[in-house]
């Protein structure tokens, strides 16, 4: 009987050391994939705040991925990346190669463009179409996500 | 009195006789104190041997499992902060490439290199980093370099670094204009570059160690309203490499010269 006891309050006392100390590893790898993730939604958005909201007078607008145009690089435009989805274990540089930029866990990059995103204090004031909300979210290993949003706005911007 | 079949001279009466009273103190100088009787003797006794065997044997399981348990925390902690010096580091130089190149007035002319050193020569890029004085020329001083450099170089080696003209350049051409004729045309020169590069008055500073290979690309044309420049770095992690991909869009880019449309 007391050697019942001893068991059970030992076995208790290693199953709650395990689960703080395995708490703690996976908040440290939790860390770890943030820091990742950002990283790859930072070079996305980035990406896309290089883009105009409207190609170039003149030039013909390309497609985009809801067009099916899968090659990023081909993108002339910010709306061209709603839907975008890719993988950071081959996120394609622009030569053409895959770079795997995974640090050996799972991500998934996604794009959501909101048209006509004006700020509420600016309702009234401003034309609505003049604004898009764009939204980077990084999914990682684990199941958790990390957004990334950026406000474009439209202007002209002259060379 | 009698108790557990031992008998102590206190408990004798003066009664009893003196025989009975020579019997006790033999008794005692015979065997002790103790020597009342075997199962007393048993249950004041401490741990048998082989009780005590287990109980040394219990107590090392415990404690090599509490040995265990602590190195794995001490590996553990060390792992933590392996990565976070890793993902700092990382982080550091996403944020001095992004500074220095979203600022930057034109990229001219480039090396890519090549992320698995297949290139034979390392990746740099020649840039107008800044119209500091605003009079929209493009002066020496105005230049920098962004270079990585293999371990050709036993000092810094496997490092990206901004190359520039130091502040206290006594060089008579510092401040003077690249080209009167063309403001940019030479900035896309890979003569000029090895020009620049070979100025007694360039220094040039860390921006990250521990880099083994670079790629660079830029991506500008006519149309273009911000030129990207994307970044794919190998950085040394313990024994292996992290992959680092990172773009940067200038901000005030400058017109593109006719001969780069």
């Amino acid at each position: 009987m007391e050697a019942t006891i001893a068991s059970v309050v030992l076995a208790a006392c290693v199953a709650a050391v395990s689960g703080t100390l395995s708490a703690s590893y996976q908040q440290t790898a939790v860390r770890g994939n943030t820091a990742t993730a950002i990283a790859l939604g930072e070079q996305l958005m980035e990406e896309i705040a290089a883009k105009p909201l409207d190609v170039p007078s003149g030039t013909t607008d390309k497609p985009g991925w809801s067009a099916g145009q899968v090659d990023r690089r081909l993108y002339d435009n910010v709306s061209d990346y709603h839907g975008y989805s890719d993988y950071g274990s081959s996120v394609s540089t622009p030569n053409g190669s895959a770079a795997d930029l995974s640090d050996g866990g799972s991500y998934v990059r996604t794009v959501s463009v909101q048209n006509n995103a004006i700020p509420p204090a600016l309702v009234g004031n401003g034309t609505a179409s003049d604004f898009v909300l764009v939204t980077v979210t990084v999914t990682m290993p684990h199941g958790q996500a990390t957004s990334l949003s950026k406000l474009f706005t439209r202007v002209t911007m002259v060379r | 009195m009698t108790t557990h079949g031992r008998t102590s001279l206190a408990d004798l009466q003066p009664r009893d006789s003196r025989a009975a009273v020579s019997r006790a103190i033999a008794r005692r100088r015979a065997f002790g104190p103790r020597a009342g009787g075997a199962a007393a003797a048993r249950a004041r006794a401490g741990f048998t041997l082989m009780e005590l065997t287990m109980g040394m044997m219990i107590t090392g399981l415990v404690m090599a499992a509490t040995a265990g348990l602590m190195t794995a925390v001490g590996q553990g902690w060390q792992q933590s902060e392996s990565a976070d010096s890793n993902a700092s580091a990382a982080s550091q130089v996403h944020l001095r490439l992004q500074r220095i190149l979203k600022g930057a007035r034109q990229i001219g002319y480039y090396r890519a290199g090549s992320i698995s050193g297949a290139a034979g020569f390392n990746a740099a890029v020649l840039f107008w980093k800044d119209d500091v004085n605003q009079d929209g020329k493009l002066q020496n001083a105005e230049l920098a370099v962004i270079g990585f450099q293999d371990g050709g170089d036993p000092q810094d080696a496997q490092t990206l670094r901004l190359y520039q003209i130091v502040k206290s350049s006594v060089q008579p051409d510092v401040n003077a204009e690249v080209d009167p004729t063309d403001y940019y045309k030479k900035l896309y020169e890979g003569a000029f570059f090895t020009q620049f590069m070979g100025r007694p008055d360039v220094a040039y500073t860390v921006i990250s160690a521990g880099v083994t290979a670079a790629e660079f690309y830029k991506s500008d044309a006519s149309t273009t309203v911000r030129p990207e420049f994307h970044y794919v770095l190998k950085l040394r992690r313990g024994s292996g490499t992290e992959t680092e991909y990172g773009t940067a869009a200038e901000r005030v880019a400058t017109t593109l010269p006719v001969s780069q449309r």
